[in-house]
């Protein structure tokens, strides 16, 4: 869920084209599971209480946010493609559009892809009913100071074979995201506002090919032009390491990112560096009932040029939680969390009702 | 004569009954789970580790062609032996880890029949889909053959 609070947008005509698109593909075709073509929704209600806010702040003290997050998914022999649409009240976007040819254990695929670093955003995308908890760690929200999309080629699949563990890879290239209030994705549809070259490297190793427990590094070199600003562009270097271990009834998922980046304006320079990290702790402690914490830290980042773009990146976060799955396909969650941003420090109480249909 | 007919009507009840019963506990101690495909299909054999690969949506090729798991759900008390004695999970963990390899691109779930009239008739039609159910069933539908033993009670 998102923490920052943009004015509401309209939806554009070609997002609501995309949407009736969507609705038009899932309708007649995902009652005929037998075409390889499935619709998946997820939508959540969470309700916010906010407490030490700034006065004036551009987040409200208490809210309430319904989001539908939707996926179709087809694949015709060694074809397949992906679509994703998310909306909430304050945004709208088609999250990921994409279309692939497997060969063998490798899928090239074109269109617009999530960015491969680190874990949490590989896994959970914008389906709150797969998190267990209910806020995402900050460096996967819109205010984060990495380009969350890009549009262009990935290439994914199996480096290497040890037994029956594997060491699997993803590349990507194509154009990332703009810097304007926060980093703007780029966007199939609507106008354009494509940044620079952004690439990707993700290896990881699984312990087999189902097992989810894995353990893996990333790279990533973006290029992100500046709008409205004297900066006029961002070169940004990221390498990190990412983790997931379960065995039940534990989880622990953490990951550690260090960025490098140089801000080149007319006749001027600056550069910074920082680390961000985040371990979270899971515990079934009932057959559908979860407690969770995870603390996330930013080290190094006092007056960090990149950072100033991005008042509302929550720098530390800490907090705790329960899930209870109410039903197959229902959870509801309550997470209490202290959060320090660049500029001011809160806390929030959130409860959240979250699903999967079908 | 009607009292011994009476009384021979009571002891066929009685033994009809017992052999019922005992034949039911034969069945129950026998109870396998098996593999299906439809009789004409090209897949002869499938280890362990496909299966399970197969039902947790990983891609399992026979030639150039791939695999398509179909879900029993026409008896509960069968779908929740195969995921627990053969995915080795739980539903809920089973239903998460589908999920989240859809969410990554990693294609479409299993169809789910509840309907066993209309899983036959799905296997059927396509030679390269498989399905689980109890032995006795698969061995008494002859357009069916075996392709696996899954697991047997003891």
């Amino acid at each position: 869920m998102p923490v920052s609070c943009l004015e509401p947008k309209t939806p554009s005509r070609a997002l609501r084209a995309a949407c009736l698109l969507f609705g038009l593909c899932v309708a007649p075709l995902s009652s005929h599971a037998e075409d390889r073509i499935e619709g998946l929704f997820f939508p959540s209600v969470t309700a916010i209480h906010r407490s030490g806010l700034p006065q004036n702040d551009e987040l409200k003290a208490n809210q309430i946010i319904p989001s539908l997050d939707m996926l179709v998914i087809g694949s015709h022999g060694p074809v397949s493609w992906l679509a994703e649409i998310f909306v909430s009240e304050r945004e709208h976007e088609l999250a990921r559009l994409s279309g692939g040819w497997r060969s063998g254990d490798t899928l090239l695929s074109v269109g617009k892809f999530h960015n491969l670093q680190g874990y949490w955003n590989t896994q959970f995308h914008h389906g709150a009913y797969l998190q267990t908890t209910i806020d995402k760690p900050g460096m996967v929200e819109d205010s984060a100071p990495l380009p969350l999309h890009y549009v262009g080629a990935q290439i994914e699949g199996k480096l290497s074979q040890w037994g029956e563990g594997l060491l699997n890879y993803s590349i990507g290239v194509g154009k990332g995201s703009v810097m304007q209030d926060k980093l703007e994705s780029p966007d199939i549809v609507g106008p354009g506002k494509f940044g620079d070259l952004s690439l990707g490297l993700r290896l990881s190793y699984t312990l087999d090919e189902i097992s989810p427990t894995q353990v893996g590094t990333f790279f990533a070199h973006n290029k992100i032009p500046v709008k409205n600003n004297d900066w006029i562009g961002i070169t940004q270097d990221i390498g990190g390491l990412f983790g997931n271990w379960e065995s039940d009834p534990f989880r622990v998922i953490g990951e550690l990112y260090a960025f490098s980046h140089k801000l080149e304006g007319s006749g001027a320079t600056d550069s910074g560096s920082f680390l961000y990290g985040y371990v979270q702790g899971e515990y079934r402690f009932a057959p559908h009932s979860t407690a969770f914490a995870r603390i996330e830290e930013t080290s190094g980042a006092h007056l960090d040029p990149l950072l100033a773009f991005l008042p509302d990146f929550a720098l530390d976060k800490h907090l705790i939680g329960l899930r209870y799955d109410v039903t197959r396909n229902q959870s509801v969650k309550i997470e209490a969390s202290r959060v320090k941003r660049m500029d001011a420090g809160f806390r929030q109480l959130q409860i959240q009702w979250s699903a999967v249909f079908p | 004569m009607t009292r011994k007919r009476f009384i021979a009507a009571l002891y066929c009840l009685l033994v009809a009954t017992c052999s019922f019963g005992a034949n039911t506990t034969w069945a129950d101690g026998m109870r396998k789970l098996v593999l299906v495909a439809a009789t004409g299909s090209d897949i002869t054999r499938l280890a362990p580790a496909d299966i399970r690969k197969l039902f947790l949506g990983v891609p399992v090729n026979i030639g150039a062609e791939t695999l398509r798991p179909l879900r029993n759900a026409s008896d509960p008390t069968l779908d929740e032996t195969f995921l627990q004695k053969v995915v080795f999970m739980s539903r809920d963990a089973y239903e998460r880890a589908l999920l989240t390899r859809a969410m990554h691109g990693g294609g479409v779930r299993p169809v789910i029949y509840d309907s066993e009239a209309k899983l036959v008739s799905a296997l059927l039609t396509d030679k390269f889909a498989v399905t689980y159910m109890w032995a006795d069933k698969a061995t008494a539908r002859t357009n069916l053959k075996i392709v696996a033993e899954l697991w047997q009670e003891n």
